[in-house]
């Protein structure tokens, strides 16, 4: 059988909020297979985004484990977390989290600055996904200067250009038109089937679970449904 | 390194009035402790100067406990070999025998104590400015054994025996030999130091008499010397070797209460200089806290990308350091600038002159010493980014979840 490239184990995570103790997570078991395509789909506060942060190692479960490409994360220093996080997975923000001083350009090679990639290899690696994403001639521009929806193209092309094995993305076509959408979606799932590379998503949206081969559905924190198609 | 250069640069273009603001404390607080500095040890520089140049030298040597026990037996002896070889060290700019004798000064029926010094006239004059202070008549000349013997008063004697010039006194004291040390000396010059000690008791005769009179032929008391400059001194006393009775005492241990002076002095511009830096430190750390605060989301993203906590330190110090390099760069250069003002326009102390010993320094330039310069601006660059530590590893700490959510 297959690695997972992520596998949850009663994955609890628990806020205080004002006092009152939120269930983010209620013990979630899932098993994410190599080259996946799937969403995780469930209403506003049933914890997708949270379920991304904690297989992404940007937070820590409050019990349970989260084991990525064999390593279980509670077992990694910060430093080798970031490092994992810059070696083997993209991350898509919804709100695009571009960094303000940099360009378009600078943003999306900034994974392979960190990665000591060529400066060269860098920039014509990073332009020809600028231009793939439709922003050619915007890369020399700071995210305040470019709409949501191209912040949101800088965002995806900055995930991809270091080709990761697992691409983590909430709701990555919230805010960009349906044509957008669909042609960014296209190149994900190109990238899927040409490098087996694996996507989550979180989603509200049917375009996106239309297209993927499973969804998983979250509800108070739990798993209410798991459909492989 | 090259994120951490640009994205600290950038940054801090992003907030323009509150870097102006920090930038003008470090820079004011640069710019007051290299002036600060460099007007301290500028005085401290014309204090010695002034105060070793008037009469103690910036060394002496003394035999046996001289120094601490002045007597007639005490001497140095065939000194001349000595001299010499003072004289051909290049460290060395001049030195001057002296004999030092107490004994009685009269004047028809008035008689008072005094501390006679025979010094050589031309080599004293070399290494002290003793000869300037020769308010009436005329310093010391080397003249010929039938010439009347030559005796300058210090004005407090010359009050006292209400001596004027061409008045013949005689000296009686003791000899080295055993004998009654008494000769008549003619009055030729009335010096006026302003030193209240020399003045109220020193008379000055020249060396070869005073060695005649008190029977000390090729034998002296005392080396007074100049050395190059003032910071040799020091490693001066340390490379000469002289015979195991002869003692060298830099200016320090020859005028104790300047060099505890000055060392007061310096404790207290320290301490100035720590508020100062006090002040810049918060500042720095009152930006930076402000700045991580206002961007944790975007450190937190950085993070999520996969900067390590070390980098993230980096990144967050690498804005502290590009505002620090700015502010005490230019904050250097304008106290340098400052400095350089002072040395063509001094500054003009007042009514109340700085006094020690009878000299008085009438106004003060600054100079731009390794410690104006170089100590304390790297202690200001070093205070800033230990500043700025703090909230770098507050960054580097959170979660970045945690720092998103929060931005």
């Amino acid at each position: 059988m297959t690695e997972p490239v992520a596998k949850l184990i009663d994955v609890k995570k628990y806020y205080k909020l004002r006092g009152e103790t939120v269930k983010a997570l209620d013990g979630v078991t899932l098993n994410i297979a190599p080259a996946s395509f799937m969403t995780v789909a469930g209403p506003s506060g049933s914890g997708k985004s949270t379920l991304l942060n904690l297989i992404g190692a940007l937070d820590t479960p409050t019990s349970g484990e989260v084991i990525v490409n064999g390593k279980n994360l509670a077992h990694l220093t910060g430093t080798e977390q970031a490092m994992m996080r810059r070696d083997h997975i993209g991350l898509i923000f919804q709100s695009y989290n571009l960094i303000p001083v940099l360009t378009a350009l600078e943003n999306v090679e900034y994974v392979m600055l960190l990665q000591g990639v060529e400066r060269a290899e860098r920039k014509k690696r990073s332009l020809a996904l600028i231009n793939e994403v439709g922003l050619k001639g915007m890369e020399d521009r700071r995210p305040a200067e470019l709409s949501g929806g191209q912040q949101q193209r800088v965002a995806i092309a900055r995930a991809l250009v270091s080709r990761p094995s697992l691409v983590l993305a909430d709701e990555p076509t919230a805010n960009v038109d349906s044509k957008t959408g669909g042609a960014l979606l296209d190149t994900m799932a190109e990238l899927n089937e040409r490098h087996g590379t694996t996507f989550i998503f979180s989603t509200h949206e049917k375009m996106v679970m239309d297209r993927a081969s499973r969804v998983v559905r979250l509800r108070d924190g739990r798993v209410e449904s798991d459909e492989t198609r | 390194m090259r994120e951490v250069v640009t994205i600290g640069l950038r940054n801090l273009a992003r907030r323009r009035a509150r870097t102006a603001l920090t930038l003008g404390m470090i820079f004011f607080g640069t710019l007051l402790i290299v002036f600060g500095v460099g007007l301290g040890e500028g005085t401290y520089a014309d204090l010695i100067e002034l105060a070793t140049r008037s009469w103690a030298g910036h060394f002496q040597i003394t035999a046996d406990d001289y120094q601490d026990k002045p007597s007639l037996f005490t001497t140095i002896d065939d000194y001349t070999p000595l001299l010499t070889e003072l004289e051909q060290n290049e460290e060395v700019a001049a030195v001057a025998p002296r004999v030092e004798s107490a004994g009685l000064l009269a004047l028809g029926n008035r008689t008072t104590g005094v501390l006679a010094t025979g010094v050589d006239p031309i080599k004293e004059n070399k290494v002290t400015t003793v000869a300037k202070t020769v308010r009436e008549g005329e310093w010391l000349r080397a003249g010929g054994e039938d010439e009347a013997l030559p005796i300058i008063l210090g004005s407090g004697v010359a009050k006292r025996l209400r001596a004027k010039l061409g008045d013949e006194v005689s000296f009686v004291g003791q000899a080295a030999d055993g004998s009654i040390a008494a000769d008549l000396f003619t009055v030729t010059g009335i010096m006026n130091s302003g030193m209240l000690e020399v003045d109220s008791a020193a008379v000055m005769i020249r060396l070869d008499d005073a060695q005649e009179l008190l029977s000390l032929k090729g034998r002296i008391h005392k080396i007074v010397g100049i050395s190059t400059s003032i910071s040799l001194v020091d490693e001066l006393g340390s490379s000469l070797k002289l015979p195991g009775n002869l003692h060298y005492r830099g200016w320090k241990a020859v005028m104790p209460q300047l060099a505890q002076t000055i060392k007061s002095d310096r404790a207290g511009l320290w301490l100035f200089n720590l508020i100062l830096l006090a002040v810049v430190a918060l500042g720095v750390t009152n930006t930076i806290s402000m700045a991580v605060i206002e961007r944790s989301r975007e450190l937190g993203v950085m993070s999520a990308l996969g900067t390590t906590p070390a980098r993230l330190v980096g990144i967050v110090l690498g804005e502290a350091a590009w505002l620090s390099i700015i502010g005490v760069g230019a904050g250097l250069a304008a106290g340098i600038g400052v400095n350089l003002l002072t040395l063509k326009w001094e500054i003009p102390i007042g009514s109340e002159p700085i006094s020690y010993g009878g000299i008085e320094i009438a106004s003060m330039h600054a100079t731009n010493t390794v410690e104006a310069v170089i100590y304390w601006p790297a202690i200001i660059l070093l205070f800033a980014l230990i500043a700025a530590l703090p909230p770098a590893i507050r960054t580097a700490r959170m979660r970045p979840a945690e720092a998103i959510r929060e931005g």
